[in-house]
């Protein structure tokens, strides 16, 4: 019974963090149209930028980070995407490879490629005792930041003028610009979003590991657009749904898979994804739009 | 004083021509409609107006601007709003907030709530699909919801692409009503129709257009009475033409 609750507990904060790296992911995706492959490294900045700024309180930490963030999402959109925003999908998707790169080399030209520590928020990494089962404090943050910024998004999209207009530009951009929405601004609003997230997902990945190198994102920006493939490209909801998906069955292949085939764990979830594009290759919640476009 | 005033408007596709030097006006409170096949170039000639399509060569000017090369929104700030062929509503978004987001360019809340009762006085069908997600909407329905939330822009000229398409004549009658009442509040209409008897029953002028040319412009009278062009391009006999004009 404790290792069931202890394997929930542990499969809900993973997928909570890869959730809101899918839903950082997918949110650029439904709004823009762009498979974002820099978003890892926006991570990657936000958990570097922690590492710099530790000494201070650490909400203030966060801000700084967070506001770093914004800043580099921002300006990738105005120096890298905008210029081909009329751009293919493919295009797109390249330019954020390149985007990806040079944010990941010129860290390793200005800072070397070893990976740091960071001894960010301490205090989570102690274990709680709660009704007789310990759980790591980071795992509770995790589980409770991504019900709070999922819910957050949510309700932005849902009751705002700027989360209309990012429905409208997400499901007919002409006739969006048509009725006069500033896509340019609507799509900001999309790149800041997607970086909050981003920042957030930085304070758990460097508290929870508590290193860091300059490649992290890659990892993550896989599993991440791994997810949104899973749910359904698009659907916000599904991409929450496709990032709890990944890190149930990374959590429950991490516990059932014999020692032998622990290194080729990510062998049986990119599987998993496989089989899924077979079966359903619109994903988990597959979108009206998405459907008319097959 | 024309309100629209297109000079030697050319708009190409590729290798395809689809406006060849057209010219045309639409004057403040006038209804000007715009007829003639499939393929003629009546949507490309909106398109480029709105914006949509950059043209070839030749001017569009709106009360004195320069609209060739202007943003879309910038357009839709001067005071043209459209209405497309498919009408292109937000399926995903609700009735309501697909009347909102037709205000994108004003800030003036009190307006913008005063403008959503007098769309829901011109088509009174609405008001009570307001909650209901639009895509869920009939065919009739999604045109009206289509033209209030051009109107909600506060227009200056409307376009309005084809609004018969697609609906059984009784919900047409329900979109002209409404296009009339438009019309009696003196709002500037550029209307596409290949439907020629109803376009004519409602406009001031029309033009004829024709594989990107316009072949003829006149009154609805006069274009009734012109028989042989009737016969040519939609199959309509000149009496029931007439009729429409009546």
């Amino acid at each position: 019974m404790d290792l069931l609750v202890q394997f929930i507990i542990d499969a809900v904060s993973v997928g909570g963090l890869y959730a809101l790296t899918a839903i950082g992911i997918g949110l650029i995706f439904g709004v823009v149209g762009l498979v974002n492959f820099a978003y890892g490294d926006f991570v990657m900045i936000g958990a570097y930028t922690i590492l710099l700024t530790i000494g201070f309180y650490w909400p203030v930490t966060i801000l700084i980070a967070a506001i770093v963030l914004i800043m580099v999402a921002l300006a990738a959109d105005f120096v890298a995407f905008r210029p081909v925003r009329l751009a293919s999908p493919e295009t797109l998707m390249i330019v954020s490879f390149a985007l990806s790169y040079t944010i990941q080399y010129s860290y390793v030209m200005m800072f070397g490629s070893l990976a740091r520590t960071v001894n960010f928020l301490p205090a989570m990494s102690t274990n709680l005792e709660i009704l007789g089962i310990r759980i790591a404090g980071v795992s509770i943050l995790q589980i409770v930041a991504t019900i709070v910024l999922t819910g957050a998004l949510a309700a932005f999209i849902r009751f705002t003028r700027i989360g209309y207009q990012m429905r409208a530009v997400s499901e007919n951009p002409t006739m969006a610009r048509l009725v006069g929405v500033d896509i340019n601004k609507v799509i900001a609003a999309a790149f800041i979003a997607s970086a909050l997230l981003a920042v957030t997902v930085s304070v758990l990945f460097v508290a929870q590991t508590g290193t860091m190198t300059p490649f992290l994102g890659l990892n993550l920006t896989i599993i991440g657009f791994v997810a949104t493939v899973i749910g359904g490209m698009g659907s916000l909801v599904g991409c929450a749904l496709g990032g709890f998906l990944v890190g149930f069955l990374t959590t429950l292949l991490q516990l059932a898979l014999p020692a032998d085939l622990q290194p080729f764990r990510e062998a049986f979830v990119f599987g998993a994804v496989v089989l899924m594009l077979l079966l359903r290759p619109g994903g988990l919640i597959m979108l009206a739009t998405a459907r008319e476009r097959i | 004083m024309s309100l629209l005033k297109v000079r030697e408007l050319a708009v190409q596709y590729g290798a395809v021509a689809a406006l060849q030097g057209v010219s045309l006006d639409v004057s403040s409170g006038e209804v000007v409609a715009l007829i003639g096949p499939n393929g003629a170039g009546k949507t490309s000639l909106l398109s480029a107006v709105a914006g949509v399509v950059r043209p070839r060569a030749g001017t569009i000017g709106f009360d004195g601007q320069d609209l060739v090369g202007m943003p879309i929104q910038k357009i839709v700030r001067a005071g043209i709003a459209l209405v497309p062929e498919n009408r292109d509503i937000f399926t995903k978004l609700t009735v309501i907030e697909n009347l909102l987001i037709g205000a994108s360019t004003r800030n003036d809340w009190d307006g913008i709530a005063q403008d959503i009762e007098r769309i829901g006085e011109l088509f009174p069908a609405l008001p009570r699909l307001f909650p209901r997600p639009a895509g869920l909407l009939s065919g009739g329905e999604q045109q009206m919801l289509a033209i209030g939330r051009a109107l909600m822009s506060r227009p200056r000229l409307l376009m309005l692409d084809e609004p018969s398409l697609g609906l059984a004549p009784v919900v047409t009658d329900a979109v002209f009503a409404g296009i009339r009442t438009l019309r009696a509040q003196g709002m500037a209409i550029l209307l596409v129709e290949q439907n020629a008897v109803r376009a004519l029953s409602v406009c001031d002028r029309a033009h004829l257009l024709s594989a990107g040319i316009v072949h003829f412009t006149g009154t609805p009278d006069e274009i009734a009475h012109a028989g042989d062009i009737d016969a040519a391009y939609f199959g309509v006999p000149s009496d029931v033409a007439a009729q429409g004009s009546a």
